[in-house]
C-alpha cells in the first residue's frame, strides 16, 4: 500500500515538541485573529443590509475565477492565480494529513492516506508546490524588472522626494512575504526530495519533483548527509509554516483572511447610492475610526497594496495630493495604532503637517468617479470613506470658499447657477413648439433635465435638440419647469447630506403632485443616478432612463429614421456616473452605430473610462494653477487616435468640461466635441419646425404679439378717436395729358386746378377727404439752362448714436442726440446727376430739400459737391410731414424747374419709408424706375437704367423722358469736396421757398416712442474659427437639419 | 450721460484700513520717470489720472534709504525731508481730486546697483545680484541688529511718508526686494530663525507688517504687493505653496489692510507686464482667484490684469476675484478711464494696446511714452491734458495728407481744436502701415491705435475723412483749397539692404520674387519657397512677428539681426524672455551679430560681424586694420524678407518744398510734415508729433517745438539736507 511516514525519525520527545510548539503557534494565530474580529467589532453596523448568500456566492465566484486580479493586470493576474492555487491546495492537503493522522486515525481508527488517493494526492501537491513556486518568482521578476509606477510608494503626485517610514517597512515586507512562501515551499520540495533520494519508493513518480530532486540529492550527497539533511530541513519546514501562521493576522499576509470578509460584504451599489447618515451615530459622517463600519476596516486590511487604484485614479495622474492606495493604507496604520477606538492627539482629518491622518486636501480631491473601487480586486470601497469623511468636514464648515458659495447658492435658487428658479425652463422659450408641465398635464415621459443643461448656453443647445427629437419622434414628455432643482447626486458627494435630502425631499414632492408619468428621462448622468439609485430610498419613484437609452430605443423602433448615416470617425467617452456606475455602456455605442458613425475607442473606455475631473462637485471647486486637469489628459488621449471628427459626450458637465479641454490642451483643430444628440439630429435630418406645427407656432406669435397691441393701444383708442377728427385723404389721380411714347414733357398748372376742381366732395362732414396733388409753389427765380436739367432730392437726416433719450412728452428724440448730415441714398443720387450732367458737357444739376433752415447745410455740401443751384422748401408746420406731403412739396418745385429727370434716393436713412420717390413720380404722372444701380443716358429721349433686384437679379430697361429714378447705394462711390470746393459753394445760389402752412402736412403722428424689449442677443467670444463654427452651429440650430 | 447701472459696483467705496477709497479704482504704481526729482511731472502725472477718478494712485516704486539706490533708473526716493517736500506736491494734488494718494516702499538691499549713492545695501544671505549681473553687485548679510535697522527704516521712511500726505503706505513684496528676498530659498540660505523653514523665512515680512501696523497703523493703511508666484519652481515663491501659505499667514496675523497680488520676479516682469503679443487681459486671474480665496472677505485684494473693459472689471468683482481693479498701464493710456465709465461714454475709452513702450522708455532709462496717448507725461512740462483741449483762435482749414496714425491723431486734436479738417487717406480704410500691423500674428489689440481714432473722428462734425482718394500729387494739394497742409505719407522699408550703418547688400532688390519687404508681404507678394530667411535690422516688432509668421505658414524659418539680442528692443519692453521661448518652441535658426553680405537665388552670404581678429596692424589705405579670421559663409534659402532699415515717404514734401512760390498765390499759408514722413520712428514718436503740431499750432513756429519746463536744480536755492545735516540712525546698538 503506498503511504509515507509522518514525523520520520523523529522521537516521542521531538514529536511532543513539535505538538507543544504547533498549538502555541496556533494559540497565537489565533489571538491575533480575535484581536483583529474585536476590532472589526468596534466598527459601525452596515448602513445597508447585508445580503450574505449573494455577497458569500460572489466573493467564492471571485475567488475561483480571479476574474478581479486579471483586469487590465493579465501578468500579476496569472502569477496570482498560481499563488492563490499552489498555496491553497497545499493548505487543504496539510489540512488533509491533520484530519487523518491527528482525528480520524487517533479516534475512529480511519485512515485514507494510503492507496490510489494517497498516489494522486502526492501528484496534486507535488503541482501545487510548483504552481506556487512558478507563481512567487513571477511576482519577484515582476518587481525587479517591470518595475511598475504603480507598486511605487513614493509620493511624487505630492511633491514627496523620499519614502515616508511607513513605505521603507511596506517594502521590505513585500519582499518578505515573497521570500517566506518561496521558503516553505522550497523546504517542502527539499523535504520531499530527501525523502525520495533515502526511500527511493517505486510509486516516486507520482511525486516527480520530489524523485527528481532525490535523484539529484542521490548524485550528490552521501547518505548520511542526504538523512543529516533530511533532519534539519524537517524542523526548518516546520518551523517556516508554523512562523507563517502565527504571523497571519498582523501582515500582509492578513489578506489572505480579510478579503474573504471583504469581497462578501461587498456593496454591490457602493457610491451608486450612498448611504444615508445614522440617525444614532455619533458623528456627521466620519471623524474617527470609531465612525468607520466594520466593513471599512475589514477593506483597510483587505488592501494589498496592489496598486490598481493608485494607477486609475484620475485626480493622482493629474497631480492632486491624492492616491486611494494611500488613503487606505494611512487609514490602515492609523487603525491599527488605533484599533477602532478614536485616538487622543491624532485627528483622522486634519493637515497632515499637523495632527492629521488625511488631509482634507485629499479628501476634496476626489472625482468620485468610481474608477478605485470599480478596478480593487479585494472589494475596498474607497469613494464612499471620502465622501463619508467629506461629510464631517462639511459639518466642520471646513471646505472651499467657493464650493461653500455654490452650496449656498443651490440652497438659494436650487440650481447652482445662481439662476432665479423661475428661468430654469427659460431654454425652452427658443423652441417652436410649448413644453408641457408636468404638473399641469399628464405625459408618458417626465424629463429631467438637470443644471448644466438647464442654464448653461451649450447645453441648453443640446437640450433643445433633445426635445425636438423627443417631438419628431412623438414622444409625448413634459418637464417640471420651474419646480425642478438641482438632484444633488453632486451635492450628496460633496458631503452635503442635509442640503441633499432637501433637494429629494423637493424633488419628489413635485414629482408626487404632479399628474401621471410613467418614466422619468434625464439628459444628466448624474441626476440619472441619483434619481434611479438613491432617490427610491426616500420614497416612490419611476423607472428612470438615461436619454442615450430612449434614443437608442427611437432608433431601433424606427421611430427616428436615419436620413444622412453621418460617416464620421468618432470616439466616445464614458461618463462615471453612466459607464461604470451604472453599467450603460452599450446604448450610447449602439446610437453612434445606428447613425452611421465609426466608433474609435479610446484606449481607455468603458469601465475603465477617465473621468473628465468634474464630478463630486469639483466642478465647483477651482482647479489650482498650473495643475492639469484630467480632462486635459483625456482629449490629449483622444487626439491620439488620429483623425477623429468629433469627440462625442453624453453628459452635460462632459461637453463643458471637454469644450474647455479642447482649446486649453490645444487641440482646437483636431476634433470638436458634440453631444450625441446633435449627432442624432444630424443624422435623421431634424428640421426645427415642422409644416404641421405651423398653426400652433403661428398661434403663440399671434397671441403674444396681440398681447402687446392690447397693452399698448387699449383704451386709450377710443379716447384719441375721440379727440381728434380723423382726416383722411384719397389719392386722386390728377387729370394730367397721358404720357405717350414719345411723349413731351409738358406739364402745367392747368393740368393741377383741373385735378383739384375734380376732386370729390367730401363724404361726409366729419370726414374731409382732400385730392392729393402737387403743391401751388411760390414763383422764385429759376434761371434759364443750356442743356438737360437734372433735379436732385435729398434730405437732412439725423443720424442718431448709441444713446439717446426721448423728449419728456415722449413722442421724440432730443435733437441735441442727432447728428445731421446728408442722407446717403440722395448722395448716391447726386453722384449720379453730377457724372450725368459731366458727361453730356452741358446742363445743370438742382438739388431740392424739404427742410428747415439747418438743412441748407445739407444743400451746401451738395453744392460743394458740384451742384448748380440749391432749392428750400419749408414751413414750420412741415414738422412731422408725411412722404406723401414731402412729395407733394417737391412735386411743386418740379412744375417749376421742368427738369428732364428726378433723381432721388431709394429711400431716407432715417424714416426709410422708400416712399417719396415713388409718390412723386406717381404725382408728376412719370415713369419711375426705383432700386437703380446703373443709368445709360446720351442725352437723348429716352434713358436705360439698372434695377437690383432680390436675390441679386438685375433688370434692365429703357423708360421715356421725363422720368424719375430712385438711386440704391454702391451705384457709384460719391466725391469728396475738396477745400476749394467747399468754399466756392457758399456763394452758390440757394432759393427758399415758402411752402405755406397747412394743417394736414401730417396725416398720421407719433403717440409714443418706446425702446424696443432687449433681444436675447449672446455674446459669441473666441478665435474667428470658434466664432465662425459658433454662427454656423447656431444657424444649424434655428434651421434644423435643413442648415 | 449717466453710466450704465450694471457698472455701480465700481464706484462703490472701498474701505482700506483708516482710509476709504471713492471707487474701485486702484492705480498701482508704476514707473514713469519723474520721481522725487521731477516734483511737477510727478504731481501732474497722478494727479492727472486721480482727476480721471482713478481712487488711489501710487508712485513708482519708492527707495526707502539710500541703501537701496537704483541710480540711474528712475525710482521714487523718500530719503529725506527734500523728498517729503517734493512727494507732498503730488499728495496735494491727488487729494484735490478727492483720491488717495499711495506710495511704494521700497528696499531692494543686495540687489541696489547704488551707482549715486555708494552704500551697499543688505541682504538675507549674501550672493551676487542676479538682476544686474554684469555690475558685480553684492550685499552684505545681515544679522539680528541689521534686520532691526532695516525694519527701522521701513518705518522711518513711512512716517516721512505719511508727513508728507500719503495714505497708503504699501511695502514691495515683489521684484527682488527683500521681503521676498528672506520668502525665496534661493536668496534666502541662513540658517537661524530668519532661515529653513517657511515660518522662518516669513519672519522678517511678518515683523516688518507689524512694524509698520503698529507705528503707524491708525494713520494710514499699511499693504502690500505680493508676488504670489516668482515663477521660478520651488527656489522661488509658489502659488500653491509659501504664496497661499503667506497669505493665510495674513490674515491669521491681521497685519495688512489690503494685499495687491502678482506674478512673476524682476527676471520674469514681463509675466506682471504682460504685453498683449503673449498676454490677454486678465491671464493672472487664475493666481489672484486662489490668493482671493485664501485672504476671505475681510482683506480687500486688488489684482491687475490690463483691464480695459468695464464688463470685464464687474466680472472680475462680481466672481469675487478681487475687490479694487488694479491697473497701470489702461491708467497711462487712457487717465480718464474711470470717469469714461462713470459718464457712460465707454466708446470714448482708450484702450491700452499692451504694446510696453511706457515701460520700455523707464527701460531706457527715459520718460514715460504710451502709444495710445501722447499726453502722458506730458501734463506739467508742456501742459498737456488728455482731455482738454485749447480751441484755437485762428481756426483755418487744414489738409492732412495720409490717414496713418500720425496723420490720424494729428487730425483728432485739430479737431478738438476746432479746425476744419480734411484727413485725406490713400487707400480706402484709415491706418496707414499699422491696419497692417494690426493683422500680422499677436498684434490684433494694436488695432486699437486705429479703431479709438477713427471712432473719436467720426464724432467731429468739423473733420471730414476722405478714403480711398488715391495719392494726392503737389498739384492736388495746391489746388485743393486748404489754409494750412500737413503731409503726414509715412515710410517704408529699404528694398536694397540698406541697414544700421551699412549700405545696401549685394544682391538684395525686392523686384527680384526672393526678396521681399514687409510692405509686399501684406500686400501679397508671394514668399516663394520652403526656406526663409528674415532680416532684421530695427530690433523690435516687426523682424520676429514676420519671422512667426512665416513658421506658422510652415517655412523653415532663419532669423538674423546684427545686435547680441534677438528683438533687441524686447529687453526694454519686456517681452524678451517670452520672444526668445517662441523662436525656441518654433524652431526658428537664430544668427546673432550677423549681416547679410551677399544675397543670391537660393542662398545668401552671411559675415559673422566680429571675424576680425583683435589685433591692430598697421593703417593700410582702403583696408580694415584688423586681420580677416574668416566668418562668411552661406545659408541656402528660397526668400529673404528684408526689415534692415526704413526711409521716409517724403517725394510730395520736396515738391512742394520746392513749388514753396506757389503756396501763397494758392492762399497757403504753411505747409508742415510730420511722422515717418519727416523721420521714421516708433508710432508713438510719429504719432506724438502729430499731436505735437496740432497742440502748437497756432504758435509763431509750429514746425518746431515751444520751450518745455525743465525741472532742475536751479542755483542759488537751499538743498535739502545740507552739508553736515545728521544722518537719522536707524541701527540699533
Amino acid at each position: 500500500m503506498e503511504t509515507r511516514e509522518l514525523f520520520w525519525g523523529l522521537g516521542a520527545s521531538g514529536k511532543l515538541i513539535f505538538y507543544v510548539i504547533g498549538f502555541a503557534a496556533l494559540a497565537a494565530f489565533v489571538l491575533g485573529f480575535a484581536r483583529n474580529i474585536v476590532k472589526y467589532r468596534r466598527g459601525r453596523p452596515l448602513p445597508a443590509p447585508l445580503d450574505l448568500v449573494a455577497g458569500v456566492r460572489r466573493m467564492v465566484a471571485d475567488l475561483a475565477t480571479h476574474r478581479g486580479l486579471r483586469r487590465r493586470d493579465r501578468y500579476a493576474g496569472l502569477a496570482h492565480t498560481a499563488i492563490f492555487v499552489g498555496f491553497a491546495l497545499l493548505f487543504v492537503g496539510t489540512t488533509t494529513i491533520t484530519l487523518e493522522y491527528d482525528i480520524l486515525e487517533p479516534l475512529f481508527g480511519v485512515t485514507f492516506w494510503k492507496g490510489n488517493f494517497f498516489l494522486l494526492f502526492g501528484l496534486t501537491l507535488d503541482l501545487a508546490g510548483l504552481a506556487l513556486v512558478a507563481g512567487l518568482l513571477l511576482m519577484m521578476v515582476r518587481r525587479v524588472v517591470f518595475a511598475l509606477p504603480k507598486l511605487e510608494y513614493l509620493r511624487a503626485y505630492r511633491g514627496e522626494t523620499e519614502l515616508r517610514p511607513a513605505a521603507k517597512r511596506w517594502k521590505v515586507e513585500d519582499w518578505v512575504f515573497l521570500i517566506a512562501l518561496l521558503a516553505i515551499a522550497l523546504s517542502g520540495f527539499v523535504q520531499e526530495g530527501v525523502r525520495h533520494a533515502m526511500e527511493r519508493p517505486a510509486w516516486g513518480a507520482w511525486e516527480p519533483v520530489g524523485a527528481a530532486i532525490g535523484v539529484l540529492f542521490s548524485a550528490t550527497l552521501s547518505q548520511d548527509g542526504i538523512a543529516a539533511l533530511r533532519a534539519a530541513n524537517w524542523w526548518l519546514h516546520g518551523f517556516a509554516a508554523l512562523a507563517f501562521i502565527v504571523a497571519l493576522p498582523w501582515w500582509k499576509a492578513r489578506h489572505i483572511l480579510a478579503v474573504l470578509g471583504s469581497l462578501a460584504a461587498r456593496d454591490p451599489l457602493a457610491l451608486r447610492r450612498l448611504p444615508r447618515q445614522a440617525e444614532d451615530a455619533p458623528a456627521v459622517g466620519v471623524a474617527t475610526v470609531a465612525d468607520l463600519s466594520w466593513k471599512d476596516m475589514l477593506d483597510l486590511d483587505a488592501c494589498t497594496k496592489c496598486g490598481r487604484c493608485h494607477d486609475a485614479c484620475p485626480a493622482r495622474a493629474s497631480g492632486y495630493p491624492l492616491s486611494p492606495r494611500d488613503l487606505i493604507l494611512d487609514l490602515r496604520v492609523h487603525n491599527d495604532a488605533a484599533q477602532g477606538k478614536p485616538q487622543a492627539g491624532v485627528d483622522l482629518i486634519g493637515a497632515v503637517t499637523g495632527s492629521g491622518v488625511i488631509d482634507p486636501e485629499t479628501l476634496w480631491s476626489c472625482r468620485t468617479c468610481g474608477a478605485c473601487q470599480e478596478i480593487c480586486p479585494v472589494g475596498v470601497e474607497h469613494p464612499v470613506k471620502i465622501v463619508q469623511m467629506r461629510r464631517q468636514l462639511v459639518e466642520r464648515g471646513e471646505l472651499d470658499p467657493l464650493l461653500k458659495t455654490t452650496l449656498d447658492t443651490i440652497a438659494n435658487t436650487g440650481n447652482s447657477f445662481g439662476e432665479s428658479g423661475r428661468k430654469r425652463a427659460a431654454w425652452t422659450r427658443e423652441l417652436d413648439f410649448p413644453v408641457k408641465d408636468i404638473r399641469k398635464e399628464t405625459a408618458e415621459l417626465l424629463w429631467f433635465v438637470g443644471d448644466y443643461a438647464s442654464f448653461d448656453p451649450r447645453n441648453q443647445r443640446v437640450s433643445r435638440t433633445f426635445a425636438r427629437l423627443l417631438r419628431a419622434a412623438k414622444q409625448d414628455f413634459a418637464l417640471l419647469h420651474e419646480g425642478e432643482r438641482t438632484a444633488g447626486n453632486d451635492v450628496r458627494r460633496v458631503g452635503e447630506e442635509g442640503l441633499f435630502e432637501s433637494l429629494v425631499e423637493h424633488n419628489l414632492g413635485q414629482m408626487g403632485a404632479a399628474q401621471a408619468f410613467k418614466r422619468i428621462v434625464t439628459t444628466d448622468p448624474h441626476s440619472f443616478n441619483t434619481l434611479k439609485n438613491e432617490y427610491p430610498e426616500f420614497g416612490p419613484t419611476a423607472p428612470v432612463s438615461h436619454y442615450t437609452e430612449v434614443l437608442c430605443e427611437l432608433l431601433e423602433a424606427g421611430v427616428l429614421k436615419v436620413k444622412q448615416p453621418l460617416g464620421l470617425r468618432v470616439t466616445f467617452h464614458d461618463p462615471c456616473h453612466l459607464g461604470r456606475l451604472n453599467k450603460r455602456y452599450d446604448a450610447p455605442r449602439r446610437v453612434l452605430e445606428l447613425i452611421g458613425c465609426e466608433l474609435v475607442e479610446m484606449p481607455r473606455n468603458r469601465d475603465n473610462s477617465f473621468c473628465c475631473g468634474a464630478g463630486g462637485g469639483r466642478i465647483w471647486i477651482p482647479d489650482k494653477p498650473g495643475t492639469s486637469k484630467p480632462s486635459e489628459s483625456r482629449v490629449h488621449e483622444a487626439a491620439g487616435l488620429g483623425g477623429i471628427d468629433v469627440f462625442v459626450t453624453c453628459c452635460p458637465k462632459d461637453l463643458t468640461m471637454f469644450e474647455d479641454a479642447r482649446k486649453t490642451a490645444g487641440h482646437e483643430k483636431d476634433f470638436v466635441v458634440e453631444d450625441i444628440a446633435e449627432l442624432v439630429a444630424r443624422a435623421i435630418e431634424l428640421e426645427s419646425l415642422k409644416l404641421a406645427d405651423l398653426p400652433d407656432f403661428a398661434e403663440r406669435l399671434t397671441s403674444a404679439v396681440a398681447d402687446r397691441v392690447a397693452q399698448a393701444v387699449g383704451a386709450r383708442l377710443d379716447a384719441i378717436l375721440a379727440a381728434r377728427p380723423i382726416a383722411l385723404q384719397a389719392a386722386v389721380v390728377p387729370a394730367l395729358p397721358v404720357v405717350a411714347e414719345p411723349a413731351a414733357p409738358t406739364i402745367s398748372a392747368a393740368a393741377d386746378a383741373a385735378a383739384v376742381a375734380a376732386a370729390p366732395a367730401p363724404a361726409s362732414p366729419a370726414w374731409q377727404i382732400s385730392p392729393v396733388v402737387p403743391v401751388d409753389l411760390p414763383a422764385y427765380e429759376v434761371p434759364p439752362c443750356d442743356g438737360p436739367r437734372i433735379l436732385v432730392t435729398v434730405k437732412h437726416v439725423g443720424k442718431l448714436g448709441d444713446e439717446f433719450h426721448f423728449t419728456s412728452d415722449g413722442r421724440g428724440i432730443d435733437s441735441e442726440f442727432f447728428e445731421y448730415q446728408l442722407n446717403e441714398f440722395d448722395d448716391v443720387a447726386l453722384e449720379e446727376a453730377l457724372q450725368l450732367i459731366e458727361k453730356a458737357g452741358r446742363g445743370e444739376v438742382v438739388v431740392v430739400t424739404v427742410g428747415p433752415a439747418e438743412a441748407e447745410e445739407t444743400l451746401r455740401k451738395a453744392l460743394a459737391k458740384g451742384a448748380h443751384r440749391g432749392v428750400r422748401v419749408w414751413d414750420d408746420s412741415l414738422v412731422g410731414a408725411d412722404p406723401i406731403a414731402v412729395a407733394r412739396l417737391l412735386a411743386g418745385v418740379a412744375l417749376k424747374e421742368q427738369p428732364s429727370l428726378v433723381i432721388g434716393g431709394v429711400q431716407s436713412s432715417d424714416m426709410a419709408n422708400g416712399a417719396t420717390g415713388v409718390a412723386l413720380a406717381r404725382l408728376l404722372g412719370w415713369p419711375r424706375a426705383a432700386v437703380v444701380v446703373a443709368t445709360e443716358w446720351d442725352g437723348g429721349e429716352r434713358m436705360t437704367v439698372t434695377r437690383e433686384l432680390e436675390g441679386g437679379l438685375r433688370h434692365r430697361f429703357s423708360l421715356a423722358l421725363p422720368a424719375l429714378l430712385t438711386m440704391q447705394t454702391g451705384a457709384n462711390t460719391p466725391r469728396y469736396a475738396t477745400m476749394r470746393m467747399q468754399k466756392q459753394a457758399k456763394s452758390k445760389p440757394v432759393a427758399e421757398v415758402a411752402a405755406g402752412a397747412d394743417d394736414a402736412w401730417a396725416s398720421a403722428w407719433v403717440e409714443r416712442l418706446a425702446e424696443p424689449p432687449e433681444t436675447r442677443a449672446t455674446m459669441l467670444n473666441g478665435t474667428p474659427d470658434e466664432v465662425a463654427a459658433q454662427v454656423l452651429q447656431i444657424v444649424r440650430e434655428k434651421m434644423g437639419a435643413n442648415a | 450721460m449717466a453710466r450704465d447701472p450694471k457698472y455701480d459696483i465700481l464706484f462703490d467705496p472701498i474701505r482700506i484700513g483708516p482710509k476709504v477709497s471713492r471707487n474701485r479704482f486702484f492705480q498701482t504704481s508704476h514707473c514713469a520717470g519723474p520721481g522725487s526729482e521731477r516734483p511737477g511731472a510727478q504731481a501732474q502725472l497722478r494727479g492727472t489720472k486721480a482727476e480721471g477718478g482713478w481712487g488711489v494712485v501710487f508712485t513708482e516704486y519708492c527707495s526707502i534709504h539710500p541703501e537701496a539706490d537704483e541710480y540711474p533708473y528712475t525710482s521714487a526716493r523718500i530719503w529725506d525731508d527734500g523728498d517729503v517736500r517734493n512727494l507732498g506736491h503730488m499728495c496735494d494734488v491727488a487729494h484735490s481730486h478727492g483720491s488717495l494718494a499711495g506710495i511704494q516702499l521700497w528696499y531692494s538691499g543686495g540687489n541696489a546697483p547704488s551707482l549715486e549713492s555708494r552704500e551697499p545695501g543688505r541682504s538675507p544671505s549674501q550672493w551676487v545680484s542676479p538682476m544686474f549681473a554684469t555690475r558685480s553687485v553684492y550685499g552684505y548679510e545681515m544679522d539680528e541688529s541689521d534686520i532691526k535697522a532695516v525694519i527701522n527704516m521701513y518705518v522711518e521712511a513711512g512716517k516721512r511718508a505719511e508727513q508728507a500726505g500719503f495714505d497708503l503706505l504699501e511695502v514691495s513684496a515683489g521684484d527682488d526686494t527683500v521681503p521676498i528676498q528672506f520668502l525665496e530659498p534661493r536668496f534666502n540660505k541662513r540658517t537661524d530663525k530668519y532661515g529653513g523653514s517657511f515660518e522662518n523665512r516669513a519672519r522678517f515680512f511678518i515683523e516688518l507688517m507689524h512694524a509698520l501696523k503698529n507705528g503707524l497703523g491708525d494713520r494710514c493703511a499699511i499693504t502690500t504687493r505680493f508676488e504670489m508666484d516668482t515663477l521660478h519652481g520651488p527656489e522661488g515663491v509658489e502659488a500653491h505653496e509659501d504664496g497661499v501659505r503667506l497669505l493665510e499667514l495674513f490674515r491669521k496675523e491681521g497685519v495688512v489692510d489690503l494685499v495687491a497680488l502678482k506674478i512673476g520676479d524682476y527676471a520674469e516682469w514681463g509675466e506682471d507686464a504682460g504685453g498683449s503679443r503673449f498676454r490677454k487681459s486678465g491671464w493672472m486671474t487664475p493666481f489672484i482667484k486662489q490668493g482671493k480665496s485664501i485672504l476671505g472677505p475681510d482683506i480687500p485684494v486688488v489684482g491687475n490684469g490690463r483691464f480695459t473693459s468695464p464688463d470685464d472689471m464687474i466680472g472680475m468683482i462680481k466672481s469675487g476675484v478681487v475687490d479694487l481693479i488694479g491697473a497701470a498701464r489702461p491708467s497711462i493710456a487712457d487717465p480718464f478711464l474711470p470717469k469714461k465709465i462713470e459718464e457712460g461714454r465707454l466708446e470714448d475709452i482708450r484702450e491700452c494696446i499692451g504694446c510696453n513702450i511706457c515701460v520700455s522708455k523707464f527701460n531706457q532709462v527715459g520718460q514715460i511714452m504710451c502709444t495710445q496717448n501722447q499726453t502722458m507725461g506730458e501734463e506739467y512740462r508742456r501742459g498737456w491734458h488728455p482731455e482738454k483741449f485749447s480751441k484755437t483762435t485762428k481756426p483755418c482749414s487744414v489738409l492732412i495728407v495720409g490717414g496713418g496714425p500720425a496723420g490720424m491723431e494729428c487730425a483728432r486734436v485739430l479737431g478738438e481744436r476746432g479746425y476744419g479738417v480734411h484727413l485725406r487717406e490713400a487707400e480706402a480704410e484709415l491706418g496707414g502701415h499699422w491696419k497692417h500691423v494690426a493683422k500680422l500674428p499677436r498684434l490684433n489689440e494694436w488695432g486699437r491705435v486705429v479703431t479709438y481714432r477713427q471712432i473719436q473722428l467720426s464724432k467731429m462734425k468739423n473733420v471730414e475723412v476722405h478714403l480711398g482718394v488715391g495719392k494726392m500729387s503737389a498739384d492736388d494739394v495746391l489746388e485743393y483749397g486748404a489754409d494750412k497742409v500737413v503731409i503726414a505719407t509715412g515710410s517704408h522699408w529699404w528694398g536694397n539692404g540698406i541697414g544700421p550703418g551699412c549700405g545696401p547688400i549685394p544682391g538684395a532688390d525686392d523686384s527680384l520674387p526672393h526678396v521681399l519687404t514687409p510692405y509686399q508681404i501684406v500686400q501679397g507678394k508671394p514668399v516663394p519657397g520652403k526656406r526663409v530667411l528674415v532680416l532684421d535690422g530695427e530690433g523690435h516688432f516687426l523682424g520676429i512677428t514676420l519671422a512667426e509668421m512665416m513658421a506658422d505658414q510652415g517655412k523653415e524659418v532663419t532669423y538674423v539681426c546684427d545686435a547680441s539680442e534677438v528683438a533687441e528692443y524686447g529687453v526694454f519692453t519686456l517681452e524678451a524672455p517670452n520672444n526668445k521661448r517662441m523662436l525656441f518652441e518654433k524652431g526658428i535658426k537664430t544668427w546673432r551679430n550677423h549681416w547679410v553680405s551677399k544675397i543670391e537665388p537660393g542662398k545668401v552670404t552671411l559675415t559673422y560681424l566680429y571675424k576680425h581678429g583683435p589685433d591692430l596692424l598697421g593703417p593700410e589705405s582702403g583696408g580694415i586694420p584688423r586681420r580677416d579670421n574668416g566668418g562668411d559663409f552661406t545659408v541656402d534659402v528660397d526668400a529673404v524678407i528684408l526689415v534692415t532699415s526704413r526711409y521716409s515717404d517724403n517725394a510730395l514734401w520736396n515738391e512742394l518744398k520746392a513749388r514753396k512760390a506757389e503756396w501763397a498765390e494758392n492762399e497757403i499759408q504753411d505747409i508742415y510734415r510730420i511722422g515717418d514722413c519727416k523721420a521714421p520712428a516708433q508710432v508713438n514718436q510719429a504719432m506724438w508729433d502729430g499731436h505735437r503740431l496740432a497742440r502748437e499750432f497756432d504758435s509763431e513756429h509750429p514746425a518746431y517745438p515751444l520751450p518745455w519746463i525743465r525741472e532742475r536744480q536751479l542755483w542759488g536755492n537751499e538743498t535739502v539736507p545740507r552739508l553736515g545735516d545728521k544722518r537719522l540712525k536707524v541701527e540699533i546698538d
